[in-house]
């Protein structure tokens, strides 16, 4: 049997799901897009005036059901498409304004997009990627930028954000560059959008037009209820739950209507406790993870992929770091979050430490590891090895020798972190995990070279960019 | 200790519980009993938020404490308010603030702590909501000539607006008719310094006593 971990009954699912839909029905989902609150109205949902849904609980189940149960991430590589289903759990890498290096933090600029890149393309535990932002660019661009600084360095899949409507297409049209034309896009997109709604109860005129854009193109849509608990939330976990299942589940539909079997990702695992003292939003915190898994469970209920986020609040890569990344990976990956992005995050969702990435690797290794679970089998239950080897024996014998091929398995290595004696641990020079995770980031950016992109697709990316700069400073 | 005196005592008790029904009933009692309304604001009311403002800054209370007793502070003004007028007095204010967050934010929560507490006071408050664009900003500041212009900002990607208007109330010439208080987590001391503000502040409570102080009142 494989583990899994289940915060709720069937029963308390129901419960939740039924939460879902009054809110829905009875308090409703602003959009604020007038183009959207049409599309809606076409589809048979009544909007008022103020541009709020009230949706028939038909009309949810019926749209949500179109959406599919797998979604594919596609890579540059196809070897490295990301298969997104509720049965398996993907890893990805965070994302952030600011890089951290030895505990200060600075903006993150385009060339640490690119090195950021580089290091995702390297590390095998990371499934995808996300961007880190191009901040030393004009604002309006800042998007085109990461966009191209991820195609040039990795060749797998990435986590896009755009910002506006304008951002969208320039980047749809540099997606049509590398899979040769918007046709072949719409059989493979390297990228895909994520939008939050704006607890509680708004899709915001971006989200909709995004949504809207890229509909077409059969880019899967991730779409996030992202609320803050205390805050845009009630203070409670199973309202929390409620309050952005419905958020979610809206989003799917109005996706569903623009495009029917659109692949879509259900995201309620990113949801933010709050300090109930100074008002920020906690990433680190168990709190999250707990939800993330609840997320996971409603996700499942609906045979949709979701997703979580492993974080920490701390500004350094200290113990605090260590802990609240392994709770925050391990409660929603047992809870079979379809993905789990944030490896290498630091300081909430803020920034991002490279050395971070290097220890998350290792910290997902063992996540991996616990999903694996405990394999009895009469194989491993080794009875002929256990009554060869004998009374007082030793199964490092060859007498044990058909139980060596389970070692790949059943154990576990570290790439960074420290299970010497102290003695040779000394003579290593006495460091700790961040110096030899730092040091492993040097190698590594120093060494290995992505595939590269071709020539003549990069030439029509820059002219994509340059064409924005231009109408930009027309209009500054 | 004479009744009003025990009375008004009890309303800056309840103004730190939070018990807003508690007050409007002493209140009205006070009133009734001929008490002075202003007296009732300064040692009912304004006392207790002071007590809060106290607590919350020692790390004593949550966010929804806080609220709570602004909230019944804010309702016990709007009773006491008219009452003041009726007298011919004048309700001292300490001082005046536009505030809101800036354009391609929508965050609001701290924003909405720090008009709470700044309504309790003794300012008056006009909230321009989120999503505000630059010249928003800069009309109202002509329009209505605050103490304070109140700038807040979440993302490391809206920060740079708090700059942008700065820019402007320079270029226009009237960036010396206001004082600009900028705040929000993606916020600090260091580019507040930078961008030539007049005050950061980390938490409602700060911002209070740092926008007293800019304007020469404690």
């Amino acid at each position: 049997m494989k583990p899994i971990l289940e915060f709720l009954s069937l029963d308390e699912v129901y419960a939740i799901h039924q939460a879902s839909l009054e809110i829905l029905e009875r308090v409703g989902m602003k959009f604020e897009s007038v183009e959207a609150q049409q599309i809606l109205r076409d589809a048979g949902i009544e909007v008022d005036t103020n541009g709020v849904a009230r949706f028939d609980p038909d009309i949810v189940e019926e749209f949500v059901k179109k959406a599919p149960s797998s979604v594919v991430l596609r890579a540059r590589d196809p070897k490295q498409d990301v298969y997104l289903r509720n049965d398996r759990v993907a890893f990805a890498s965070g994302t952030g304004m600011y890089v951290i290096e030895e505990n200060k933090a600075r903006k993150s600029t385009y060339q640490d997009c690119c090195n950021w890149a580089k290091l995702n393309d390297y590390i095998k535990n990371v499934d995808f990627a996300a961007e880190i932002h191009s901040t030393d660019m004009p604002l309006e661009l800042i998007g085109r930028y990461n966009f191209k600084a991820m195609v040039t360095n990795t060749t797998k899949a990435f986590l896009h954000s755009s910002f506006s409507r304008a951002a969208i297409l320039d980047e749809i049209e540099m997606a049509a560059a590398i899979f040769g034309g918007k046709e072949e896009l719409r059989k493979r997109s390297q990228f895909w959008s994520a939008c939050a709604a704006i607890s509680p109860l708004i899709w915001s005129e971006n989200a909709c037009n995004i949504f809207k854009e890229t509909a077409p193109y059969n880019i899967p849509a991730f779409v996030e209820g992202e609320s803050v608990i205390g805050g845009t939330s009630p203070v409670t976990v199973a309202s929390t739950l409620a309050q952005t299942n419905a958020e979610a589940l809206s989003g799917i539909v109005y996706n569903q209507i623009l495009k029917k079997g659109r692949p879509c990702i259900f995201n309620i695992g990113f949801t933010h406790p709050m300090d109930m003292k100074t008002c920020l939003a906690l990433h680190g915190n168990v709190v999250a993870g707990i939800v993330a898994a609840g997320g996971a469970q409603m996700a499942r209920f609906y045979d949709l992929p979701s997703s979580s986020w492993m974080a920490t609040d701390s500004k350094v890569s200290d113990a605090q770091c260590g802990y609240e990344k392994s709770l925050t990976g391990l409660i929603p990956a047992l809870a079979r979050s379809s993905f789990i992005i944030g490896m290498g995050q630091a300081e909430f969702t803020f920034a991002v430490d490279f050395k971070n990435l290097i220890i998350d690797d290792e910290i997902v290794t063992q996540i991996k590891r616990t999903l694996d679970g405990i394999e009895v089998t009469e194989e491993t239950l080794c009875l002929e090895a256990i009554e060869r080897v004998g009374i007082g024996g030793s199964f490092l014998s060859s007498k044990a020798k058909d139980t060596f091929k389970f070692i790949p398995k059943e154990t576990t290595e570290l790439t960074v972190g420290d299970r010497n004696t102290r003695e040779k641990w000394l003579k290593a020079g006495s460091i700790d995990i961040s110096e030899r995770a730092s040091a492993r980031v040097t190698e590594i950016l120093d060494t290995h070279v992505p595939e590269p992109l071709d020539r003549d697709i990069i030439k029509r990316i820059d002219e994509i960019i340059e064409k924005a700069k231009k109408n930009y400073i027309k209009q500054e | 200790m004479s009744n009003i005196e025990e009375n008004i005592e009890k309303l800056s008790n309840l103004v730190v519980e939070g018990d807003t029904d508690g007050a409007k009933s002493i209140i009205k009692d006070l009133l009734k009993s001929g008490s002075d309304p202003l007296k009732i604001v300064e040692n009912g009311l304004t006392k207790g938020i002071r007590v809060v403002g106290e607590r919350y800054g020692r790390g004593d209370l949550f966010l929804t404490e806080l609220l709570l007793s602004a909230e019944t502070m804010q309702d016990g003004m709007r009773i006491l308010t008219p009452e003041i007028q009726k007298q011919n007095k004048e309700l001292k204010r300490t001082g005046s603030m536009v505030i809101g967050t800036v354009a391609g934010d929508i965050h609001d929560l701290g924003k909405n702590i720090v008009i709470a507490l700044f309504s309790a006071n003794g300012f008056d408050v006009v909230d321009l909501g989120v999503d505000v664009p630059v010249q928003k900003f800069i009309d109202k500041v002509k329009e209505l000539k605050p103490n304070i212009l109140g700038l807040s900002a979440l993302m490391t990607t809206t920060i740079p607006k708090q700059q942008e208007v700065m820019n402007e109330l320079k270029s226009l010439g009237i960036r010396d008719d206001v004082k600009v208080m900028v705040g929000g987590a993606a916020a600090n001391q260091a580019f507040a310094n930078e961008i030539g503000a007049d005050g950061y502040a980390e938490n409602a409570i700060d911002a209070v006593s740092i926008a007293k102080q800019l304007i020469g009142t404690s």
